[in-house]
């Protein structure tokens, strides 16, 4: 297990030095480079390349790249171009709001949606079932917004029981003293989290229940529900931990509408202001940091995968 | 040893219906069947005859798309009309179930130990702590050394045989009326289940157990069935004693399914081996090359097909290598058939990829007609892969599901540029005739054939650019007996009519026999034994060679009781 570890750790720290690289390389992709994007198109090129002489823009591309590197492993990000603060400052204080976020959407939405999956495997193919699918997939493929802004409407207008706008403040302390005011922006983010992973795991648990050891778990006098609970349901949850690790990038995506949405002061609405203002250090810091999180998220779903399962473990050993 | 006053389990005009899109099948009819306390009832068919079907609802485990009809009773209680609950109390308790894929059967995410006291604290018979302890005397009846770490172990730490041991320790943790046991050796190499057979025997005389066994074997039948029943279509159409069904079959049916049992010869009793050899290795070929001429036989200084000296193949693991070749040496010549026979493990699959060129050996030499595949350029690579064939053991897995069965055989002459395009259409159509499918079979996809005709499609893929060298690893392991002797002749046939060398990997001893001129045994990477056929399987100098032909069973019960002592008196003597 250690071995494993130490193994998937690396792997980990090669993929995000290859985030890096490619992250390095948008930042010079720019049209017109940086400078074009900060001083704007009137800028003379007397003014870029001075711009370009005082950001080191004009040494040769390893160079800039090996210090962008120096600066990244002391948490340089760059500074934002309209934010006037360091791009690192920023995240510090948002990552964690963002995370609070993200992570309570998702538990939500997982306590929903595995039992709701088992649930719908073990009464497949009835009317509940195919209500529940039905409802799943008209709530996948509703926009964020959309579904937000029907939460709004309903909760916040007609029936105001929720704020419709998320808990402001600088401090996380800020946000978690309104949690009321956090309700809505947590089920507008669970929302297609849980409609994914209900498939997942009903699908799961579908293959499972037709696999010969459940057959043989039946045919030692076990009842249909221990089958389903001590057998099934954690070899189905194999695949749907690995996937919850590779989800990671797409709960930042439903962030960022749900952010702008709500006004919640996180790294998905500083994202969009950024894009806005074209606010380069900003938006790539961004990207770095949600880059990583997939990475780490996708080690961690694997480490979780060898917990669970111990053919994966013995050949981690 | 048959209690004939009541039985333990009793079929009456028992009949199953599937209800498929096709409308329905009827896949048991109107079946009769007793299993009485202490016998083995081995019911037989082929695949699709309804055995298992049969089998399974003793337990009341039918799947939820069938309709059953008739009675089926246990122990006088109808299982057919018991509710969810009652048939949770009689599963594992009065009756039990051994499955034919051990590794599929457990639960892969859970200790066999807590699998096995998973039936005592169902049933209630034991609480946890000591349903746990139970199952470690259990697994000690049931022969797993060192039962008290295996408890702790998960499915995969354990071989195929202790896996298959685990189940029947499950089987019989509450002390049942009657194990079903569904092709439990099916899975297992041979020696593996010799020893599953002997455990299951014990048992039997222990605890008056009734078993119904499932199998296609008939080996296994002639082994250990008091009786057998013989299932074709989903009837019952012959039952008795084995050695009447077995020496005198009654029924037309059972004589052809016996005709194509490929049959080992007789053991010669002498273990220094054979006086006969000369000549053996032409008597062992002549059923398949007559025709092929004397020279290519004995001209050994001409270019093999295939040569490799001092083969070694290793497998980088984590941290040490593993030697799954080591230091083999194999010739064939062209022409010639030669057998390459082992159990699972044993590396012969892993010498015919080296044989294809597929795979490069960490030393030692392969020569293909003379030259060494992995030391060639490009084009020259090509023309020695065109004078190569190649047929795997799962023709369902080696065929595009997509692609028509002409467009498959086609292509490698599409990929060689051999024939224009109506050329080809023709060689299709006279490869299908080959192997006995009508031309028409161009135009259909594999999932429309059966499992005997796809693996004839394959081998007409093989032979399209008439190769020199055929490599079959386990060509006819997924196939049902007639359909494999079926197989097996068109195989004899072809060589018989385009004189290709062939490297036949098999488990099976008795295929060998009937098709190669020599045959090399593989234990552990290494070859035991090589000679011509006849000689090494009636007079192995090997004591692997030896163990493993006595623990083929053959399906004679007369010589297969013969069979059985001698491999018990080699199991006795410590292993080579």
């Amino acid at each position: 297990m250690a071995r494993f570890l130490v193994r998937r750790v690396l792997q980990a720290v090669i993929v995000t030095v290859i985030v890096t690289v490619i992250v390095f390389a948008l930042l010079h992709a720019l049209p017109g480079g940086p400078a074009r994007g900060v001083l704007g198109q009137q800028a003379t090129p007397e003014q870029i390349a001075a711009f370009n002489r005082a950001q080191g823009l004009d040494q040769p591309i390893w160079t800039q790249y090996w210090h962008y590197l120096g600066r990244l492993v002391q948490g340089d990000l760059g500074e934002s171009f309209t934010l006037n603060a360091p791009v690192s400052q920023l995240l510090a204080n948002r990552l964690p709001k963002t995370l609070l976020l993200t992570m309570a959407s998702t538990v939500v939405a997982l306590l929903i949606a595995l039992p709701l999956g088992v649930w719908q495997a073990a009464r497949r193919n009835s009317v509940l079932d195919y209500t529940a699918t039905a409802l799943a997939i008209i709530v996948y493929s509703t926009p964020v917004f959309f579904l937000g802004l029907i939460l709004i409407m309903v909760f916040a207008q007609a029936i105001p029981l929720f704020p419709a706008q998320a808990p402001q403040g600088d401090a996380l302390g800020d946000i978690l003293a309104d949690p009321n005011a956090l309700v809505l922006p947590v089920v507008t983010g669970a929302f297609a989290t849980v409609a994914a992973f209900s498939r997942y795991m009903r699908s799961a648990t579908l293959d499972n229940l037709a696999e010969d050891y459940a057959r043989t778990a039946r045919a030692k006098g076990t009842s249909e529900r221990r089958v389903l609970v001590r057998h099934v349901v954690r070899n189905s949850l194999v695949p749907v931990v690995t996937m919850l690790g590779y989800y990671i990038p797409v709960m930042f995506g439903g962030s960022l509408v749900v952010e702008s949405m709500f006004n919640y002061p996180g790294v998905g609405f500083l994202f969009w202001n950024a894009a806005q203002t074209s606010d380069f250090p900003v938006l790539l810091g961004v990207v770095l940091v949600i880059a990583i999180a997939t990475v780490v998220g996708s080690m961690l779903a694997d480490i979780a995968q060898a917990l669970i399962d111990p053919r994966v473990r013995s050949v981690a050993v | 040893m048959t209690d004939t006053t009541s039985p333990v389990l009793s079929y009456r005009d028992f009949g199953v219906t599937f209800e498929t899109e096709q409308g329905p099948v009827q896949a048991v009819r109107s079946l009769d069947l007793d299993v009485f306390g202490g016998e083995v009832l081995a019911l037989v068919g082929e695949s699709g005859s309804g055995k298992t079907v049969t089998s399974l609802a003793a337990l009341g485990l039918l799947p939820g798309g069938a309709r059953v009809g008739g009675r089926v009773e246990l122990g006088g209680d109808s299982v057919l009309d018991m509710a969810p609950a009652q048939l949770q109390r009689l599963r594992g308790a009065r009756a039990s179930m051994v499955f034919q894929e051990p590794m599929t059967a457990l639960n892969p995410l859970m200790r066999v130990g807590d699998q096995v006291a998973e039936v005592l604290t169902n049933h209630g018979v034991l609480d946890r702590a000591a349903a746990g302890e139970r199952a470690v005397e259990l697994l000690d009846r049931v022969g797993i050394p060192e039962p008290k770490r295996r408890v702790a172990q998960y499915p995969h730490e354990l071989s195929g045989g202790q896996r298959q041991r685990v189940m029947i320790a499950m089987a019989l943790a509450c002390d049942p009326q009657l194990i079903v046991a569904d092709e439990p050796t099916t899975a297992l190499d041979v020696t593996v289940q010799a020893e599953v057979l002997e455990l299951l025997r014990d048992l039997r005389r222990d605890l008056g157990v009734a078993v119904l066994l499932v199998t296609h074997n008939m080996g296994v039948v002639a082994d250990i069935a008091d009786r057998v029943a013989v299932m074709y279509r989903g009837e019952l159409i012959e039952t008795g004693p084995s050695e009447q069904v077995l020496l005198r079959p009654a029924h037309d049916y059972t004589r052809t399914l016996l005709q194509a049992v490929p049959v080992l010869p007789r053991l010669s009793e002498d273990h220094t081996g054979a006086e006969d050899a000369a000549g053996a290795e032409d008597a062992a070929g002549a059923a398949v090359s007559a025709s092929v001429d004397a020279g290519t036989g004995t001209d050994t200084g001409t270019d093999a097909a295939l040569n490799l000296e001092a083969v070694t193949v290793e497998y980088r693991g984590r941290g040490d290598t593993f030697r799954a070749v080591d230091a083999v040496d194999l010739r064939i010549e062209a022409g010639r058939f030669v057998g390459l026979v082992g159990e699972s493990g044993s590396g012969k699959s892993t010498v015919g990829r080296c044989a294809l060129g597929l795979l490069r050996p960490a030393s030692g030499t392969v020569r293909l007609f003379g030259q060494d595949p992995h030391a060639l350029r490009r084009r020259a690579a090509r023309s020695v892969r065109r004078r190569l064939g190649v047929v795997l053991q799962d023709p369902g897995a080696s065929l595009d599901p997509r692609m028509p069965v002409g467009e498959c055989v086609a292509e490698p002459m599409v990929v060689h540029r051999t024939l224009s395009r109506r050329d080809r259409d023709a060689r299709v159509a006279e490869l299908l005739e080959s192997v006995h499918l009508p031309a028409s079979t161009a135009a259909r996809h594999p999932h429309e054939l059966s499992g005997g005709q796809r693996q004839r499609v394959s081998l007409a893929r093989a032979l399209a650019l008439d190769p020199e060298l055929l490599v079959a690893d386990e060509p006819t392991s997924a196939l049902d007996v007639s359909v494999q002797a079926e197989v097996l002749e068109v195989l004899a046939e072809l060589q018989r009519r385009y004189a290709f060398a062939c490297l036949f990997i098999s488990h099976d001893l008795a295929v060998v026999d009937s098709l190669t001129h020599r045959v090399a045994v593989m234990r552990l990477g290494r070859i035991v034994e090589e000679g011509p056929t006849r000689e090494v399987l009636t007079a192995p100098r090997d004591p692997y060679t030896r163990r493993l032909l006595t623990a083929a069973p053959v399906p004679d019960p007369v010589e297969q009781h013969a069979r059985r002592q001698s491999w018990l008196g080699l199991r006795e003597a410590p292993a080579a």
